[in-house]
């Protein structure tokens, strides 16, 4: 599903190579400045390698950023709407794929309500809603539990393990090694912008690989 | 336009229906609108050529600064706070998005404008005035230059602050109206200099468009002359549309 050669951007990230096959779930570890939300942004588009070459075989996938960047004056519907548009979804069936999704994350009673209303928690959940929308094959999540109180990261890891047993291939990045264990297949270990391992959750627990 | 570049566009008409400044700029015109019929009733005689004329200045100063005003801030707003990430990951190539915006803000300025003539065109009519070919023909032309700076603020807004994009399209629109008094001091052996022909080619001829004499004494442009003004300023704003989109689609977000 994805392939990854010798990317390189900026001075930021340096020769990552890697692969992930379909269903799977790759955790993307380091420390603050590794490089993780920059390998994100390349491989989704937002930022141009220097050098080396990857592959998506998907072309409909899902992103959850880092932070909420939403336009707060929104309201959570016309947001859900203006993406399923932008993913060509029927337009017939977009009132029941915005409940499906809403109610997924537990807010298809605040559909009405504009973003500025929502508290953190919420705004993550509207973050993953939106990225479930279409019900794509991949799933780009960049530290969906970071800044979370407890109950929301149990559910975010609620819900990204029912992607996972939907057969939804998911890279996400985090710090915490708890949830990279429960959630990962395989795990890629940045540190300064260099990939220090990539392998198999089994052989990385093995080696005890710190990022 | 394709389908994605239409959903942009309409979000964007949509969430500029939204910025209060908008609708206050939009109140200010209205309310010099008024002052300007106030001001003509002092006049005697051709009171609605005063009018027709203060209008169609205040008409032309509000949209510009309407086009400017979201050339400037909408698509750097959404590059500073990163909102647009989650539209550029979905499967929209950059030329759509970017031509979307572009048709979106150009919509909302065209909705204002058609307000603030509809309004201009009542108080003329209800003067006794008469809405003339050349009237019609310089709100076009107007229009147009709004849309040619608009594209301009756009383009800058990618490198400048809002404050700064606004001075040099400021300085555009006075280089831009005062092509042919630079032209002269160019034609001039004793002010003969490089800067000017360096003004004259890297600024669009504002001249062209300018046509309140004419509204004035009611002679509109051969079909001919307004044509070619519409030509060159779709020159000019594709020009412009073209270069922000080729900056846009290399950017590093």
């Amino acid at each position: 599903m994805i392939g990854v050669k010798d990317l390189s951007y900026s001075s930021i990230l340096d020769s990552i190579s890697f692969s992930l096959d379909e269903g799977k779930t790759l955790a993307v570890i380091g420390h603050n400045g590794a490089g993780k939300t920059t390998l994100f942004h390349v491989l989704l588009g937002l930022k141009f390698a220097t050098t080396g070459e990857f592959e998506i075989s998907e072309t409909k996938y899902g992103f959850v950023p880092e932070r909420p960047y939403l336009a707060m004056e929104e309201s959570f519907r016309a947001f859900l709407t203006v993406h399923l548009n932008l993913i060509s979804f029927p337009k017939n069936e977009q009132e029941s794929e915005i409940q499906r999704v809403a109610q997924q994350v537990g807010l298809q009673d605040e559909l009405h309500k504009k973003f500025k209303q929502f508290s953190k928690g919420m705004l993550q959940k509207s973050l993953i809603a939106q990225a479930m929308l279409g019900s794509p094959k991949l799933i780009f999540l960049d530290e969906p539990m970071s800044g979370l109180d407890p109950s929301s990261r149990e559910e975010t890891k609620k819900y990204l393990e029912q992607l996972k047993a939907g057969g939804v291939t998911l890279i996400f990045s985090s710090h915490v090694m708890e949830d990279v264990a429960a959630l990962a297949d395989q795990v890629l270990v940045l540190n300064q912008g260099k990939q220090t391992f990539f392998g198999s959750i089994q052989d990385w627990k093995r080696g005890g690989i710190a990022p | 336009m394709n389908y994605l570049s239409a959903r942009i566009a309409s979000h964007t008409f949509k969430s500029l229906l939204r910025e209060k400044i908008i609708f206050n700029v939009f109140g200010v015109t209205i309310l010099f609108l008024f002052f300007g019929y106030l001001a003509s009733l002092l006049v005697y005689g051709r009171q609605d050529r005063v009018m027709m004329d203060m209008g169609q200045v205040l008409n032309a100063l509000s949209i510009f600064a309407v086009a400017l005003g979201i050339g400037a801030r909408f698509l750097r707003q959404e590059i500073e706070s990163k909102t647009i990430y989650l539209y550029l990951t979905r499967p929209i190539s950059r030329s759509s998005f970017f031509l979307g915006r572009f048709i979106g803000m150009s919509s909302f300025a065209a909705l204002n404008f058609v307000i603030l003539t509809l309004i201009l065109s009542a108080a003329i009519v209800l003067m006794n005035g008469n809405l003339s070919t050349a009237f019609l023909q310089s709100s076009i032309l107007t229009f147009v230059e709004a849309l040619i700076l608009l594209a301009g603020a756009l383009l800058f807004s990618f490198w400048l602050r809002p404050a700064l994009v606004f001075m040099v399209m400021l300085a555009f629109i006075i280089l831009g109206h005062n092509h042919q008094m630079i032209q002269s001091l160019q034609a001039n052996p004793e002010t003969q200099s490089p800067v000017f022909v360096g003004l004259t080619a890297l600024t669009p001829n504002f001249s062209l468009f300018l046509m309140s004499d004419r509204v004035y004494y009611e002679q509109a442009l051969s079909a001919h002359d307004f044509t070619n003004a519409l030509l060159y300023g779709c020159v000019w704003l594709f020009f412009f549309l073209l270069l922000g989109n080729a900056v846009f689609s290399r950017k590093n977000l």
